[in-house]
């Protein structure tokens, strides 16, 4: 980087946190170089967690960083950092955050509005030409050929997190979409995200992808990150348990009708077509090997799909059991993909878990008003 | 807004360039000299500023106090100059009163119409002279305490402070960061009228007093009216309220300013931030105790009150303890001195989070018993009640809290933060338009409602963007409404996250709701037939400001559109 840019880089930090109070700056892999500018950009600079162990923060405008060990420790952390953060903002000093991590990698606990409600500032990148073989350069990491761009795309797309990763598996591999609409498939938190790791940026108030030239290379470290993903992801027991729930729910409100409407035939009064086939078949392949009709299942509604199961909700006539169709057709469209990426064993994206939450409250309300 | 956006792309196809604006509070360097100013100010005829001048002093005693502050401070005769020339005058002159800083000087000045026009002082400016080398900040605070000993109408947050400390600028820059209160520094390098000029447009020109990063309360404090009025006399008639709306709505700033007004009827407040605390399925109580407790002591001991029975009981009392302690101390307290001591717990959805509330076996009893103890404090007392404040109304609607009967349950009277109404809204803008110098049209106004559908953060935020791109260099500031449209879609890329997580807030706290809202923005025609079988939930959504009745429809607020 030339120096003066540096110095405007620092200058228009200190604006920032001087009028917004406190700032957030994610600083990743593609921007590692111009962690030492940021990091002299303040009057003072501490570590996250010298400040939860107990020390003061000075006046004036103070660069935190190390932020990137809340994204998921201790639950009183954050909350914690965000009363010291406001009562030093109260006194005056200005604070800027510097995170590896993108906001949406931090876990929703209390304090964490402290993130949210940070003002982003956006690293720079180079400029983009066409017409230079290598343009990579445009992330800092990348210039003077320090590293690869299939390196740091490697390490950008590990700090963005799993979750991030996961839409970016549906917008870039699953949507066929043209490369410049793909980045219309993304919730602005996600933005935000890439946009601060680097992999797009905002050119005359329309994002693009930053570098787009070595698409390919970002594509295949992408892919690898996905492959490599073995560990749980944090919000999966959770979403696995509530859609289990909320699948249990729905299953027994419709066994429920059925039994209502038809006593002890309800099994083939309420499955039609070939589901009948479909769950003989299912069922004998697992632990009925030896059932030789539908009546000797217990409970053939376990051996349906959500899908399914809503198609026999719709056939058999039990009606819209206190939900509108129309709402029935909302929820398969939002819930059913989710509760195939965990079926499947797929990787959850941001929202999956607030998205089955929602529909558990609603329909439990509906369906088994007992409960609520 | 679908239509102000359109009007923006036609308007502006390419990004128009912004002026650069370098305000004192940036590294940049200051501006001064003379002819930098004179190329910056369109009209830089000194008579210009010295329109609708003041007369100049005539009493005999005023005049020897000039003479005198003149003869300790040389550099206040050439200020004298300047100001003259300027068509103002000093209107007070004198040492200064607050003990231990006698060598200090103030002088208290009337500028002329122009100059109060342009920059939007409607009273006296006080300046302050200081004769040390190294300024102290506590001789900064010293200049800030000389309003209380004159009874004069002065501008309460703006002061001009000379010293021969070379680091006056720096220093007091670094004393005011963050803050709404403008000490503008009055050194050599400004040696002519329009040196001065410049030095005022900086500094006031370069404040946005618009963008708040915490809650607001007094002079920053607007609209609300009816509301207030009525949380105050929920809580002067002993009543438990509920206040609730949108994040970032203003719900904080309302309970400050609440705890304001009850000062003038005798009645203190104390308020628990509950997002600083554990939650669920760790156990807040015993840190909401001890918090509550050592806030109740600081406020009853800033009250000169003796505190014997919670400063006796446990640092980290017990819920049996807390109660018998705050019960016995509310006995003793005379009757309405003071009228009522109010607790204020704010985000109360830390204490009942969405994936817990209502569930059938609750494992988190400890909640339910504390608002019970809340609850039966009201009921044994005269002299206390409480608020809580949050996004959701359920803590007061439902039945249950974590498996037990809710303390809450119909108990409180709710209230909402709804957006500002536009007449609101405009006396926001106007009124922090002038504290800046900026005029502000009626289009403007219309066009800030418009984009914003008045909710307070977002218009504080939109203002603040048109204010950073409005030139300085000009005699006149106006904010048009061209300047809001050319504003708003780099000001819509700014917030769209911050307005996407309040709307995911909603929907996490109020599921129904959540799907309800979805159902009118992606499928308007069955928004009505849904919303028909959920009338609480459509109630809820209006409540919180997100729909509104549109004739015999609804629309969905137009700051939904921003998503």
């Amino acid at each position: 980087m030339e120096d003066n840019s540096g110095t405007e880089l620092v200058a228009s930090l200190r604006k920032n946190a001087t009028r917004f109070g406190v700032v957030f700056v994610h600083c990743g892999a593609a921007h590692r170089p111009l962690f030492e500018d940021l990091m002299g950009a303040g009057d003072h600079k501490m570590n996250v967690r010298d400040i939860l162990d107990g020390e003061d923060i000075p006046a004036g405008i103070i660069v935190i960083d190390g932020m990137e060990s809340l994204a998921s420790s201790d639950r009183q952390d954050m909350p914690r950092l965000r009363q010291i953060v406001h009562d030093a903002a109260d006194s005056g000093s200005a604070i800027i955050l510097i995170s590896r991590y993108p906001k949406i990698r931090y876990e929703q606990v209390p304090g964490s509005t402290l993130l949210l409600d940070a003002r982003k500032f956006t690293l720079p990148l180079g400029v983009f030409l066409p017409s230079v073989d290598d343009s990579s350069g445009v992330w800092p990491a990348c210039q003077g050929g320090a590293a690869s761009a299939r390196e740091v795309s490697q390490a950008i797309f590990t700090e963005l997190g799993l979750e991030i990763a996961a839409t970016l598996d549906c917008t870039i591999f699953e949507s066929f979409l043209d490369r410049a609409e793909m980045i219309s498939l993304l919730r602005e938190k996600e933005i935000e995200a890439l946009e601060g790791g680097g992999l797009i940026q905002r050119v005359d108030r329309q994002y693009q992808w930053a570098i787009p030239n070595r698409f390919g290379e970002i594509r295949d470290a992408l892919a690898d990150t996905l492959a490599g993903a073995i560990d749980p992801q944090r919000e999966l027991a959770a979403l696995f348990s509530e859609l289990w729930s909320l699948e249990r729910m729905i299953r027994n409100s419709i066994r429920r009708a059925l039994l209502e409407a038809h006593g002890g035939k309800w099994a083939r009064k309420g499955l039609h077509g070939n589901l009948p086939d479909l769950v003989l078949t299912r069922a004998k392949e697992d632990v009925y090997p030896g059932a030789k009709s539908l009546g000797e299942i217990r409970d053939p509604l376990e051996w349906l799909t959500l899908g399914e199961l809503l198609e026999v909700r719709k056939s058999s006539g039990v009606g819209e059991l206190g939900v509108e169709s129309v709402v029935w057709d909302k929820f398969h469209r939002e819930v059913g993909p989710v509760r195939n990426r965990v079926s499947h064993m797929r990787l959850i994206r941001p929202g999956d878990l607030d998205q089955v939450r929602k529909w558990r409250a609603n329909l439990m309300r509906k369906l088994d008003p007992q409960s609520h | 807004m679908r239509l102000l956006r359109a009007k923006a792309n036609d308007l502006f196809p390419e990004r128009a360039p912004r002026p650069r604006r370098d305000g004192p509070a940036s590294a940049s360097q200051p501006l001064a000299g003379e002819d930098k100013v004179l190329a910056k100010t369109p009209s830089s005829l000194i008579a210009g500023w010295r329109a609708g001048p003041v007369a100049a002093p005539r009493h005999p005693d005023l005049l020897q106090n000039i003479d005198r502050l003149r003869a300790r401070f040389p550099e206040f005769g050439r200020h004298l100059s300047m100001l003259t020339q300027l068509g103002s005058q000093v209107v007070y002159a004198g040492a200064c009163k607050v003990p231990d800083f006698e060598a200090c000087g103030v002088a208290v000045v009337r500028f002329s119409n122009a100059i109060e026009t342009a920059f939007g002082i409607t009273r006296e400016v006080m300046f302050f002279y200081s004769p040390h080398r190294e300024l102290q900040v506590r001789t900064f605070r010293a200049a800030k305490d000389v309003f209380g000993t004159l009874n004069r109408e002065m501008t309460p947050d703006l002061i001009f402070v000379s010293s021969p400390d070379p680091r006056l600028r720096e220093r007091l820059d670094d004393w005011t960061r963050g803050s709404t209160y403008l000490a503008i520094p009055f050194g050599a390098d400004v040696d002519s009228p329009i040196g001065f000029i410049g030095l005022l447009r900086d500094y006031i020109f370069s404040r946005d007093l618009f963008y708040e990063t915490t809650p607001v309360a007094g002079d920053s404090f607007f609209g609300r009216k009816v509301l207030l009025q009525g949380l105050g006399n929920d809580v002067l008639n002993q009543r438990v309220a509920g206040l609730f709306g949108l994040r970032k709505a203003g719900k904080t700033s309302v309970l400050k300013q609440l705890s304001l007004d009850l000062r003038r009827s005798d009645a203190f407040s104390v308020l628990v931030d509950l997002e600083s605390l554990p939650s669920p399925p760790e156990d807040p109580i015993p840190d909401l105790l001890t918090s509550l407790r050592s806030k109740l002591i600081s406020e009853f001991k800033s009250q000169s009150i003796r505190t014997k029975e919670l400063s006796e009981c446990s640092p980290t009392p017990s819920l049996a303890e807390f109660k018998h302690a705050f019960q016995s101390l509310l006995a003793r307290l005379p009757r309405d001195n003071p009228s009522m001591i109010v607790v204020m717990l704010d985000e109360i959805e830390y204490l009942t989070p969405y994936e817990r509330i209502d569930v059938a076996e609750g494992d988190m009893p400890q909640i339910a018993q504390f608002l019970g103890v809340m609850r039966g404090l009201v009921q044994e007392t005269s002299n206390f009640t409480f608020i809580v404040s949050g996004l959701t109304s359920q803590i007061v609607e439902s039945g249950r809290l974590y498996g037990r009967p809710n303390p809450l349950f119909s108990w409180a009277k709710t209230h909402h933060v709804a957006p500002f109404t536009s007449d609101e809204a405009t006396d926001l803008a106007l009124s922090i338009g002038s504290r800046m110098g900026i005029e502000i049209d009626r289009g403007a106004t219309d066009a800030l409602f418009e984009a914003t559908g008045g909710h307070a953060y977002l218009y504080r935020s939109l203002a603040s963007e048109v204010v950073e791109s409005l030139p300085v260099d000009v005699f006149r500031r106006q904010m048009l409404r061209v300047d809001v449209i050319r504003s708003l879609e780099d000001w819509r890329l700014s917030i769209a996250g911050n307005l996407e997580e309040m709307i995911d807030h909603v929907k996490r706290y109020y599921p129904t709701e959540g799907v309800l809202l979805e159902f009118l923005l992606e499928e308007p025609s069955q928004f009505v037939t849904i919303a028909n079988s959920e009338p609480k939930a459509l109630r809820h959504l209006m409540d919180l400001g997100l729909v509104q009745r549109d004739g015999h429809a609804f629309a969905a607020n137009p700051v939904l559109e921003l998503l």
